[in-house]
């Protein structure tokens, strides 16, 4: 399809708050689009309104030429007619219809012919040609993923939408799918939109990542600039960084903020919030190195601390450092560290990042 | 035993159950999907024929049947006879009778179906007529199976409502449960007997298989691993 998305509505709930949603995703230069948040942000429902699954009470949808909703004219397309891809949490395989059926489900409600050679050429791409005459009670959780991304690809949707689609995978399977998800849906070019709150998950499928906080978007992003830089505090928060230390500013010039906790001064490269009595500085457990006692570095702030807690978590191994501030870094799984030590914690200055309070949601433009 | 009565309450429960069959999928599905909020209002209105005496069913069936009536007139005009009292009167009263035995199994069943199967198939572009067909009613085999069982096996055995809008006609609608009591009244405990237990013993074959069924593998897919 021609042109992009335009996603521009809001719905209102008896109880809770409204969901509001202003996004544009181009069709031509298709992308994997990540709605992140915690659950009840409100992501599910904007993914269910881009499938028509749920009418928005105000707002618009547009998909290049097409209008499927209007709240001022009452346009509402219903699902069978956007050609839209869905993929249930749970997958939602017909139970009483083979592999092969329900595959070419999509195809044969669309009334197209010749079913066979695109369900069988989805098969292959997928790695699941030898299971055409199972049932889905008959195949592993991964199979049925596979399966259910082959149905909603067949009848050439011209927008994918994926609910969660790890989370009825347990395991190995679950790291195994995560990457191999994202090459099929490279390979297929289309259009792609994700709801997790998995911050692996976000980061391994993700071009673009949207984060949904109580219903509003806060931030749209490359995912990797938008875990560097959160928005503001409640995005770093939902985002999961793992140190938000409440700090003052010292000083600030172009290019360096100096801030301080206690007695203990950051320096960080990012300008200061508009608001400079509420300010925290986010620092990802990840962008910590610990040294030695001795090591001196440029540009980098250094923080003494006595290790509190070694945590491991598999390939990672998660600190804690006493003092002012406290911080959890993650290290490599080998390193030999072990509680009372003295540490050197290592900050780069570009991964001190300081956040403010949320600047207010400008409530929705009316549409037309 | 009395076989006309026999062939003639088979013939009864067979046209009954057909056309709750037809009316049955509407409605259930209706009753099952609906957002109406005064849905309870037709729920209590289809389960009445579970409360209410016979006589009082068998008595409204009779007005709104008769003669003075639109759908008693209508009838007349179109076939030159009268409702009540005609096997065509009998089958209505039935059809009303055992509303409520085959339309809750139905809709419980089409409610069941899981939400997400239906998402699934208007996502891949299928009209509400092919979900019905293709999702909803193939997973919901079992409760349709049951409302075809439930007012088969109840037409079968009813005795008030035909008593009070078939009357007793040899042929015409005098069923099993009319034939027994006629027996009885006559002090033929034999043939009362014999044809008492006929009924009983198809009663509960019918029971039977349809429980034996629900408890048994129905179909194929739900084997659960190979």
């Amino acid at each position: 399809m021609d042109g992009s998305l335009h996603i521009d509505f809001e719905m209102i709930y008896r109880q809770g708050p409204a969901v509001r949603a202003e996004l544009r995703m181009s069709f031509e230069d298709p992308q994997i689009w990540v709605l992140f948040g915690r659950s009840g942000s409100g992501k599910t429902t904007i993914l269910r309104a881009l499938a028509g699954l749920e009418r928005p009470q105000k707002g618009e949808i547009r998909a290049g030429p097409q209008i499927w909703l209007n709240s001022n004219a009452g346009v509402f397309v219903p699902p069978k007619d956007r050609n839209v891809g869905f993929l249930h949490q749970d997958y939602a395989l017909f139970p009483h219809m083979t592999v092969d059926d329900n595959i070419a489900y999509g195809l044969h409600a669309r009334g197209m012919k010749n079913c066979a050679a695109r369900v069988g050429r989805l098969k292959s791409i997928l790695q699941i040609d030898e299971l055409g005459q199972r049932y889905p009670g008959q195949i592993s959780g991964g199979q049925k993923q596979r399966v259910a991304l082959a149905r909603a690809l067949a009848p050439q949707p011209c927008l994918l939408l994926l609910d969660e689609p790890l989370s009825a995978l347990d395991g190995p399977a679950r790291g195994q799918v995560r990457s191999e998800l994202r090459s099929w849906l490279k390979q297929l070019g289309i259009l792609t939109v994700v709801v997790t709150h998995d911050r692996a998950e976000a980061m391994t499928l993700g071009d673009k990542i949207i984060v949904q906080e109580e219903g509003e978007i806060r931030q749209v992003g490359s995912v990797d600039e938008v875990f560097r830089r959160p928005a503001d505090l409640p995005t770093a928060r939902c985002l999961g960084v793992e140190n938000l230390v409440s700090v003052r500013v010292v000083s600030s010039s172009a290019g360096r903020t100096v801030v301080a906790v206690g007695d203990t001064q950051l320096v960080s490269t990012s300008p200061p919030p508009a608001d400079e009595r509420q300010i925290w500085a986010a620092i990802r457990a990840e962008a910590i190195r610990l040294a030695s006692h001795e090591t001196v570095e440029d540009q980098a702030n250094l923080i003494d601390a006595q290790v509190t807690g070694v945590y491991p978590e598999g390939a990672v191994t998660r600190v804690t450092l006493g003092g002012e501030p406290s911080l959890v870094c993650s290290v490599l799984a080998r390193s030999s560290l072990s509680r009372g030590q003295m540490v050197r914690a290592v900050i780069p200055a570009e991964e001190v990042h300081l956040v403010g309070r949320p600047v207010p949601v400008e409530p929705i433009k009316k549409p037309g | 035993m009395d076989w006309n009565a026999i062939i003639l309450t088979a013939h009864v429960a067979a046209w009954t159950t057909g056309i709750l069959l037809i009316i049955g999928f509407p409605l259930s599905y209706w009753l099952a999907y609906t957002k109406w909020r005064a849905k309870f209002m037709a729920e209590a209105l289809v389960a009445l024929p579970l409360v209410l005496p016979p006589t009082v069913l068998g008595f409204y069936v009779l007005i709104a049947i008769g003669p003075n009536s639109p759908i008693g007139q209508l009838y007349e005009g179109m076939s030159g006879k009268l409702l009540p009292f005609s096997f065509q009167g009998l089958v209505i009263a039935s059809v009303i009778y055992s509303l409520p035995f085959a339309i809750q199994p139905m809709t419980n069943a089409f409610a069941s179906v899981d939400r997400s199967l239906i998402e699934a198939s208007q996502c891949l572009g299928a009209s509400r007529w092919r979900t019905f067909w293709k999702v909803i009613l193939p997973q919901s085999v079992g409760g349709v199976v049951m409302g075809v069982v439930l007012s088969f096996a109840h037409t079968l055995g009813e005795f008030g409502v035909v008593l009070m809008v078939g009357g007793n006609i040899p042929n015409e609608t005098r069923t099993v449960a009319i034939s027994i009591y006629d027996e009885v009244q006559a002090l033929n405990y034999e043939a009362a007997a014999q044809t008492s237990l006929f009924l009983l013993a198809v009663s509960f074959v019918v029971l039977a298989t349809m429980y034996g069924l629900q408890h048994k593998v129905w179909t194929p897919w739900t084997v659960r691993s190979t």
